[in-house]
């Protein structure tokens, strides 16, 4: 059978979303000296919220760690909902790909962590109505740095790119 | 294009840096074009591979009968649920973009099954699977049925995991996307993250293999 099909053109990913260095913060331990301890420095970028297909949604992005420490994101918030965690999903031996929460995610000094499609994943609960091109502002709290905030961008789930 | 591909290699590398046990080797099992003797990009079906019979309800409430009502058509059938934020919606996605392209075969039937039947409601899977394509097919059906289904389709069959503390739960499921051409016999299948040229160079071939003795 013979279909029309109607969708929306994809919007070109994001490129260069925000960049938000965050201000290290010491202080998971008292004795440190300021200026001397190795500190983490995070920048976050491209992070994009899926258009909300269902009641769920997720965010995406990644993040660096250019500085000396390691550090941990270990929480995300938005006003989109009461509900955010961190998640990955997994591929199982029995060929199932299954959700796991996490309680931290690991930015371990001098590396690049980016949460993509069918990994890791900011899990958005029950999510209010988004369209694409809406800007959300989320809190996201790190164990070392300081909570920081960034934008996220609203976009179809369609760039998975192609080659 | 944005490097979100190869989800497994970053999988893989993620998974090490929370568990400190990398092993640099998440199974690539499901690998597209890992298998020269087939002229297909995604992971080749068992040869002879019939169309699974099964029958279950569309989301206007009419029988679905899946061997019949697609018959003729290059058909793709996938088991998801609508509560699913990062798998199903970016497999979705991909698919519903590649045959809006104008040198996709257009005989083709997307078959999205829910295998979380207590919450994806007819309305609420219509209203998912419109957001990439209102002519893609949703079904329902008694669990025991929707589980018949991912049996008779060979796909590993999904599990609801417990409820959190807030009564949420999520569904293991397959990624796999199965395709059957139009003389009713598989021959691939599509592992998440098939990328938008893999999907159309094969469903290309599978579109000109109309007659049982058609081969690719």
């Amino acid at each position: 059978m013979t279909r029309t099909r109607r969708r929306p053109a994809p919007l070109g990913l994001v490129v260069g979303t925000l960049v938000l260095v965050a201000t290290a913060v010491g202080g998971c331990s008292g004795d440190e000296q300021a200026g001397t301890e190795p500190a983490p420095a995070i920048t976050v970028t491209d992070a994009v919220i899926a258009v909300p297909a269902g009641a769920n949604t997720a965010m995406y992005l990644t993040i660096e760690n250019a500085g000396g420490a390691d550090d941990r994101l270990v929480a995300a918030r938005a006003p989109i909902a009461d509900r955010i965690e961190l998640h990955e999903t997994r591929e199982g031996d029995d060929g199932l790909m299954q959700m796991h929460r996490l309680d931290h995610v690991e930015v371990a000094a001098g590396s690049e962590v980016r949460f993509e499609p069918g990994g890791l994943h900011v899990m958005i609960f029950d999510v209010v109505a988004l369209d694409e091109g809406d800007v959300v502002e989320v809190e996201l709290e790190f164990e070392r740095s300081a909570t920081m905030s960034v934008e996220a961008v609203v976009e179809p789930y369609t760039d998975l790119g192609d080659g | 294009m944005r490097r979100w591909l190869a989800p497994l290699v970053v999988a893989a590398a993620l998974l090490g840096a929370c568990a400190g046990d990398d092993s640099g080797s998440e199974s690539t099992a499901g690998a597209p074009g890992s298998d020269d003797d087939t002229p297909f990009e995604g992971v080749p079906l068992a040869e002879g591979t019939p169309k699974p019979d099964f029958t279950l309800t569309d989301t206007d409430g009419d029988e679905f009968d899946f061997v019949a009502d697609t018959e003729g058509t290059t058909t793709l059938l996938f088991f998801g649920y609508t509560h699913c934020p990062d798998i199903c919606p970016p497999h979705l996605a991909q698919i519903a973009q590649v045959l809006d392209r104008p040198d996709a075969p257009t005989n083709v039937e997307v078959v999205f099954v829910t295998v979380d039947p207590e919450r994806d409601t007819p309305e609420v899977i219509r209203e998912f699977l419109d957001q990439f394509d209102p002519a893609f097919v949703g079904l329902t059906g008694d669990p025991d049925d929707i589980a018949a289904a991912q049996q008779a389709a060979g796909v590993a069959v999904a599990i609801v995991e417990e409820p959190d503390e807030n009564g949420d739960y999520t569904v293991g499921h397959s990624g796999e996307m199965r395709a059957y051409a139009p003389n009713g016999t598989g021959y691939v299948t599509f592992p998440f993250g098939t990328r938008q040229s893999e999907f159309l160079h094969d469903l290309q071939i599978l579109d000109t293999l109309r007659a049982p003795e058609d081969s690719p």
